[in-house]
């Protein structure tokens, strides 16, 4: 479903990603793991065609993100870990949600019927219905994070790529959001990509870690192979130390 | 006091004040919710260097006024684009580049300088059917993009990153919206004034939005003010025989002033 050959990325520069491969595959539920700065929010953009890789390839769907950004986009749920909603704009909930619509529909139409009830439905499956018409921008920090699933739902993605959206969540938050990503990943049998740096708090379902350490594939395992000696070598801290700090780490 | 109304030039200003309500009412929403506010301070400024411009070199002040203005308002979105930077730093650094070339112009110009200055101070008064034609053919273009756009640049609002992911063209819509509040703010530089524009473009939107969490409804509040603060502006000025432009600003933030007051403790 994503093709990733070697593809490198610089800003000024400063190599991002440097040769990276990957081959996701349809219903995979990868963790992107790694320290600040080792590329992994350059790779979700370049998956979904926001930033253009300096050399290498990928595929999405079979088509490249580079020429065929648009489409590629419009197939493509993508959650950005600073996007939480400014109290400036005076929008609803559901006018957020329906934001996910737009992109569907494309230019000169307007939503009908349909992309409402898909808003509605994305709304009751995430456990907004009874927020829709409050301003999105007065809502809590974990809300938010609810807003910006229901919006990626009420489009039909067939990728998800989440983008460390456990930041700034108290853990109650945490916990409820990894549990509907889960259950989003089981029902609507999705494809996706999990940023984080919380390794404690990995939702359940996910089937596959990549580690990514300055710009490159550090390791890439399926579930339980990766453990707290790789994720010691990862961050270059000691094992004990790590261990104290994210618990004894197994998937 | 009715015979006014009988007057061509007023009848035009009444037109041009309706015409600047509806047309800055709308663009006002845009540069607020963008956060670009002091873009019409730049706009207006480009129009003033144009015009000092056209003075020294013998072309028409006024197309040179609109030349300068549309093109900073079409460099604004590319430049921010590819240096990375804010929209707001662009519009400073244009400002700051056009106030350059406007004095070095005032330095070299022998004769009067009188038709560029009154870019910045504005004459409602003396508006002509042309600048009433231009204006609505402008306020007219706003309305149709709105309509066919409406639910794109909601989308650009929200957070134009996101809008992107999700496949909408917002670079598109964001150069677009920055390329016509250019050209509303240059093309009502004669109702207003350069300097005095900056309020009626923030204070309409801005209590707006005070009043309102509804998008829907910040458009038609922010235009209803701008013609009440238009209208009355004008009223007041031919009544106490003052400066249009000044009272129509004052209006403008009287109106600003009483909706804050009208804001609970929690801004309910």
């Amino acid at each position: 479903m994503i093709k990733i050959q070697k593809v490198s990325l610089s800003f000024s520069g400063k190599e991002v990603l440097s040769e990276v491969s990957l081959d996701i595959k349809k219903q995979d539920f990868v963790a992107i793991i790694g320290p600040n700065g080792a590329g992994k929010t350059s790779l979700l953009k370049i998956i979904n065609g926001l930033l253009i890789p300096d050399t290498g390839k990928i595929g999405v769907f079979d088509l490249d993100p580079v020429r065929n950004g648009l489409a590629v986009r419009r197939r493509i749920g993508f959650i950005f870990q600073n996007e939480f909603i400014t109290k400036n704009v005076p929008l609803s909930v559901k006018d957020v949600v329906s934001v996910g619509r737009i992109g569907v529909k494309g230019l000169f139409k307007n939503l009908d019927k349909k992309d409402f009830e898909s808003v509605r439905n994305a709304m009751d499956e995430v456990g907004i219905k009874d927020l829709e018409d409050r301003p999105a921008g007065f809502l809590s920090g974990g809300e938010q994070r609810k807003v910006s699933i229901a919006r990626e739902l009420a489009r039909d993605v067939e990728i998800l790529l989440l983008d460390e959206i456990l930041m700034n969540l108290d853990p109650a938050s945490q916990m409820e959001i990894n549990n509907l990503i889960t259950h989003i990943y089981k029902r609507h049998k999705l494809t996706i990509v999990f940023v984080t740096h919380l390794l404690r708090y990995l939702p359940e379902g996910i089937n596959r870690v990549v580690a990514l350490k300055d710009g490159k594939v550090f390791s890439d395992f399926s579930g339980l192979d990766f453990n707290s000696k790789d994720l010691s070598r990862l961050y270059d801290v000691d094992e004990e130390n790590l261990k104290k700090y994210v618990g004894n780490f197994k998937l | 006091m009715w015979e006014i109304l009988s007057y061509n030039y007023f009848q035009n200003a009444l037109m041009g004040s309706i015409l600047a309500g509806v047309g800055l009412g709308i663009v006002g929403v845009w540069v607020v919710l963008l956060r670009i506010p002091f873009v019409g301070v730049a706009i207006s400024h480009a129009a003033f260097a144009g015009s000092v411009i056209g003075l020294l070199f013998g072309v028409d002040p006024v197309l040179m006024a609109i030349v300068f203005s549309l093109l900073a308002s079409i460099l604004i979105g590319p430049i921010a684009e590819k240096s990375g930077l804010e929209a707001n730093v662009i519009i400073g650094i244009i400002f700051s580049l056009v106030l350059g070339v406007a004095f070095l112009g005032l330095g070299l110009i022998t004769g009067p300088k009188t038709e560029a200055f009154n870019l910045i101070w504005g004459s409602i008064l003396t508006l002509s059917r042309i600048n009433i034609y231009l204006n609505a053919g402008i306020t007219f273009l706003v309305i149709l993009f709105l309509l066919f756009f409406g639910k794109e640049i909601k989308a650009v609002f929200y957070n134009r990153e996101v809008a992107a992911s999700c496949g909408i063209p917002e670079k598109f819509i964001f150069f677009s919206l920055l390329f016509l509040s250019g050209f509303v703010i240059c093309l009502n530089l004669n109702t207003i004034g350069g300097i005095l524009i900056f309020s009626l473009l923030i204070n309409p939107p801005s209590a707006a939005r005070i009043l309102t969490h509804s998008l829907s409804k910040m458009y038609m509040l922010s235009i209803l003010f701008g013609i009440v603060a238009c209208l009355s502006g004008l009223f007041f000025s031919y009544v106490f025989s003052v400066p249009a432009g000044a009272t129509i600003i004052i209006v403008s933030s009287l109106i600003f002033i009483i909706t804050l007051a009208s804001r609970g403790r929690n801004g309910s």
